[in-house]
């Protein structure tokens, strides 16, 4: 008894001498920059792979399907509705188990066929990533490999038609590995410490790698979470060093910390979204950057308490949409007007939705999971109504990963 | 095939016909202990008899000593102990002992327990897991060893010796099998078995093991009960905190209190109807009577605990008429008896406990007395206790019955032997029984072809063909570089069986032939080799081709490997080919793994074993 009365001050002490101690510590590290504060926590959002992409010949989607809640028998597939079909076509890529995910880098084609370059997430005792390249839609596959595996982002690969491949690995605390031509060979080109270490990874406070972007005529741009408030994590290298290219927010935004959840060149459009927020709310930020280098971006769009963001989807012109998961497992898409543009709720999608896309056409279609059942919902605009377009079976092989 | 990994029922044919097989050698073993001590018996008899008849002593007076018999307390503990042992030896020959023991009774006896009793638990699982038939047999003869040594050595230092073996024993299976007892788990209850029933055959153990002199008072008796009678209201006070889940019967829509929910699941267990029927009732008149059972159990518990911290007769045997009384209504009403369903390794605390507050009453009221015993003045009846009498040379002084006593706890012990040994050998070995791998893949098939003759390129992109490696013995596979399961076990597999072979593992080569017809450049097999940590294994070749050469190979070798669609691994056979030196295959084995490191680790000694067959032939 007398030890808990005399303990308190004694620890009180010690814990303001540790206090002490580590701000010090923090000081010589990294000494505060102009504009920056390093005391915030980035943000670590868990985006979720369920992602979509319209491109000019069609849409690409990554769907998981089976029994979501075991990982084991949760198979990803990826789906392709052209651009004037009606129904969704299955191309996951053979030859691999998809337990662990899947992500797709579409190449916008120039007249024809889009190619895809897919990766498939480690799993169990997979601790690398096969990668898949379709030249055809999805008609046929050609392998390849990163020897380490790609970190758990919808945007954990970009391809570019005439500059090769990027990939983000999650080994080294993240980083990011190109690829010139064959995509089984790849070489280092930075990681996340050596992205933190330079000026303007300092600015930011440099959290997690988040996503990387092959931007015609601009290079590997690197998306991450930045706890200086503020301050968005877009990466780009230029003169040999990386610099920070992304816009700096003001207002009420501009007092937290930020992490890019996608990032993608979007037919010419480099678009992203961001999180901003701090432990009591987080909201998304669509932006796009404009031919002349400037960015644009939309509005904040707040989540509300205990919502999580469980599918987003580019549109052709790289304007995102979000299919959002509330507090009470209500189900909420959001689709910009545009690049960057305003905000707009849409109706409540039909229960089980796993995934939303924007078609080249504006059509937006929900796509519902039901075990080995994938449901295509179209909303009617002018109803304001979900209707059922199409069903598909899919062979789910259950067990098959056990 | 790739993710249908086997699961091991715990009836499993091959371990079952394994187990009973060794408990048939063993009991050969025994028998022939037995034959030889009854030779033995046999000349020391006929040496006795003719030394005896040449020395004119054959008709001689017998010696008259005045020893004290055997206290009735210690013969209660000593007999109704042996019993108990003996009892749960009869029950660790149940069928689903090998496979079952850990999953259904160890595991979930330290469910409830912090995680460094569960550790410490952990290793107790892993020994069993890995030697599930040497130490399922183990344990029948252990228990039925010290339960015959109990028995058959009422006297002296013999009788002692059966008392620290329960206590070596009982304290092994206290911290393992029963996680010491469940009372560092939540939820504890001398209803439900707190401290373990094995702590009651220690403590027996202990009071055999002490000098037969301390009986010749009460004071033994009455340390006895004042300790279970603190234990007892100890119990009462944890039987009555609020809070634990006992005052509650059943309420519709909340979940079953606990005594309940306990009595409902021990209802499930296989078992004769009728006390199924008998438990489910009880059951049900707790769910709706639960307060009134728990202030029952509170109430005699502390009363009979309290009387017995008094240590007087007169009070002390109605509270043991009480004690036994709720012991037994425990017994059959919540433990079930104990011992059914298959798996169950004793009949629980109560008997046992009972057993201790028996003695501990009749150390109080039945002090021995010394009584004339007319023999020959030997070590058979009074060993330390009693004035021994030296001046006759062995074969007058030592009687028949002492000779038989002593060669009985002789044979005794080599039963405990023929139970200790292995269970040692099992707790320091690293390394599976290689029996797992023959129940999960089956015996492997013995032949003698010639290989069929293959050309591909290894992890490196040279040219390999199976005339390059004549003069090795070669274990060849198929594996598929980007498989997230079977295949990298497999490889593992493949490692530690080239370790485990030591100085051959130069005579033999390890090869994988890629069995998937997409991911198959040497990219994908050397992702795969720098995965599972092969790249410097000198012996490893990875081997892979066009897709009409691995077709070949595949054909050749009896292999599918079929492309599944929407997200699976390639379906591919599991087999390995062992191919002597001579370019022959001797043995094919199915390698598909089991569940857990244990079937994996059996499978690389079997793997290593097979080798060095084919080596040696």
């Amino acid at each position: 008894m007398r030890w808990s009365r005399t303990a308190p001050p004694r620890a009180a002490g010690v814990l303001a001498l540790l206090v002490a101690a580590t701000g010090l510590v923090g000081c010589s590290s990294s000494p505060p920059r102009e504009g920056a504060t390093s005391t915030v926590s980035p943000l670590s959002i868990r985006l979720p792979l369920d992602a979509t992409l319209a491109t000019g010949t069609g849409v690409v989607a990554v769907v998981p399907m089976g029994r979501l809640g075991d990982a084991l028998n949760t198979f990803w597939q990826l789906l392709f509705r052209s651009t004037n079909a009606t129904r969704w076509a299955l191309v996951t890529p053979p030859g691999v188990a998809d337990n662990g995910g899947l992500v797709v880098s579409p190449i916008p084609s120039r007249g024809g066929k889009d190619s895809w370059l897919a990766g498939f997430e480690p799993s169990q005792a997979l601790d690398f990533s096969p990668l898949a390249l379709s030249v055809d839609q999805g008609a046929s596959w050609s392998p390849g490999v990163v020897t380490d595996g790609l970190a758990p982002v919808p945007d954990a690969l970009s391809t570019s038609v005439d500059a090769g491949s990027v990939a983000l690995v999650r080994t080294r605390g993240g980083a990011v590995l190109m690829s010139t031509g064959n995509i089984s060979m790849w070489s280092e080109l930075v990681t996340r410490s050596a992205i933190a270490s330079t000026e303007a990874g300092r600015s930011c406070g440099v959290g997690d790698l988040t996503a990387v972007a092959l931007v015609p005529s601009r290079g590997v741009e690197v998306g991450t979470a930045c706890s200086a408030p503020g301050v968005v994590g877009i990466f780009g290298r230029a003169r040999g060093s990386w610099r920070l290219v992304g816009p700096r927010l003001s207002g009420r935004t501009g007092a937290e910390p930020t992490q890019m959840l996608r990032l993608v060149d979007a037919n010419g459009v480099t678009s992203g979204l961001l999180a901003v927020g701090d432990k009591t709310g987080t909201s998304l930020i669509g932006m796009a950057r404009t031919t002349g280098g400037a960015w644009s971006r939309s509005a904040p769009l707040p989540l509300g308490p205990g919502g999580r963001v469980i599918s987003t989807g580019v549109e052709v012109g790289g304007g995102y949409v979000v299919l959002v998961s509330g507090s009470n497992r209500s189900l909420a898409i959001d689709t910009e007007t545009g690049p960057a543009g305003d905000w707009q709720a849409l109706p409540a999608p039909p229960p089980g939705t796993e995934a939303v896309a924007v078609g080249s056409h504006g059509e937006v279609d929900a796509l519902g999971v039901a075990s080995t059942l994938l449901t295509d919902w179209r909303l009617d605009a002018s109803a304001g109504t979900w209707s059922k377009i199409g069903t598909m079976t899919v062979p789910i092989p259950f067990g098959s990963s056990s | 095939m790739p993710g249908m990994g086997t699961y091991l029922q715990t009836k499993n044919p091959v371990i079952v016909s394994a187990f009973h097989g060794a408990l048939f050698h063993q009991l050969l073993l025994v028998g022939l202990v037995l034959v030889a001590l009854s030779v033995v018996w046999n000349i020391l008899r006929t040496t006795q008899y003719r030394r005896s008849v040449a020395a004119g002593t054959i008709t001689g007076p017998p010696a008259t000593v005045m020893v004290p018999a055997e206290p009735v307390a210690r013969r209660v503990l000593r007999v109704g102990f042996g019993m108990l042992w003996i009892l749960d030896a009869v029950l660790q020959l149940q069928a689903a002992m090998p496979l079952g023991l850990p999953s259904s009774v160890l595991q979930p006896a330290a469910s409830s327990s912090p995680g460094w009793v569960q550790h410490v638990v952990h290793f107790g699982v892993r020994i069993w897991t890995d030697h599930p038939v040497q130490a399922a047999a183990a344990a029948v003869w252990l228990q039925l060893g010290i339960g015959a040594l109990l028995l058959l050595a009422p006297r002296g230092r013999w009788s002692r010796l059966a008392g620290l073996a329960s206590i070596g024993w009982g304290l092994i299976v206290w911290v393992f099998g029963e996680a010491f007892g469940g009372i560092f788990g939540s939820g504890a209850s001398w209803l439900f078995g707190t401290p373990g029933a094995v702590l009651f055959y220690c403590l027996g153990g202990v009071l055999v093991a002490l000098p037969e002199r301390i009986w010749s008072s009460p004071r033994p008796g009455r340390l006895i009960l004042r300790a279970l009678g603190v234990f007892l209201v100890g119990m009462a006070v944890l039987q009555a905190w609020p809070g634990r889940g006992f005052w509650q019967g059943s309420v519709p829509g909340k979940s079953p209190g606990a005594l309940t929910a306990m009595v409902r699941a021990m209802a499930q267990t296989s078992q004769p109807g009728v006390l199924a029927s008998v438990v489910r009732a009880f059951g049900r008149f707790d769910a709706s009577h639960g307060w009134g059972v728990n202030l029952v159990v509170v109430v005699l518990l502390a009363a009979s605990g309290l009387a017995f911290c008094t240590a007087t007769p007169r009070l002390v045997r109605p509270a043991l008429y009480v004690a036994v009384v709720l012991c037994v209504a425990d017994w059959v009403l919540v433990q079930d008896l104990g011992f059914l369903g298959g798996v169950g390794t004793d009949p629980n605390s109560m008997l046992p406990m009972a057993l201790v507050l028996v003695s501990g009453y009749l150390a109080i009221s039945r002090v021995p007395v010394g009584v004339p015993v007319v023999v020959a003045a030997d070590r058979s009846v009074s060993d330390s206790d009693a004035p021994v009498v030296r001046t006759r040379p062995w074969w007058d002084r030592v009687a028949p019955s002492y000779l038989t006593r002593v060669l009985a706890a002789i044979a005794a012990i080599a039963v405990v032997l023929v139970g200790a040994i292995p269970m040692a050998a099992a707790s320091v070995n690293p390394n599976a029984d290689p029996i797992l791998a023959v129940a999960v893949d089956g015996t492997p098939n013995i032949v003698d072809l010639r290989a069929p003759p293959f050309d591909l390129v290894d992890q490196a992109g040279r040219s390999v063909s199976l005339s390059d490696l004549g003069g090795k013995t070669v274990a060849l596979t198929f594996l598929d570089p980007v498989c997230t399961s079977d295949c990298p076990l497999i490889a593992q597999e493949f490692r530690y069986a080239n370790s485990l072979l030591g100085a051959d593992s130069d005579k033999v080569v390890f090869a994988a032939v890629v069995a998937n017809p997409i991911y198959r450049a040497t990219a994908f097999t050397n992702a795969f080799d720098r995965q599972e940590g092969l790249e410097h294994m000198r012996n490893w070749l990875f081997l892979t081709g066009s897709l009409p050469a691995l077709d070949q190979v595949w054909e050749n070798y009896g292999v599918e490997a079929d492309v599944v669609p929407a997200g699976a691994m390639v379906d591919h056979s599991e087999l390995a080919y062992l191919i002597d030196a001579r370019g022959h295959t001797r043995e094919v084995l199915s390698t598909e793994p089991g569940n857990g490191s244990a079937s994996s680790s059996s499978f690389s000694v079997y793997l290593a074993n097979a080798l060095r067959r084919v080596i040696n032939r």
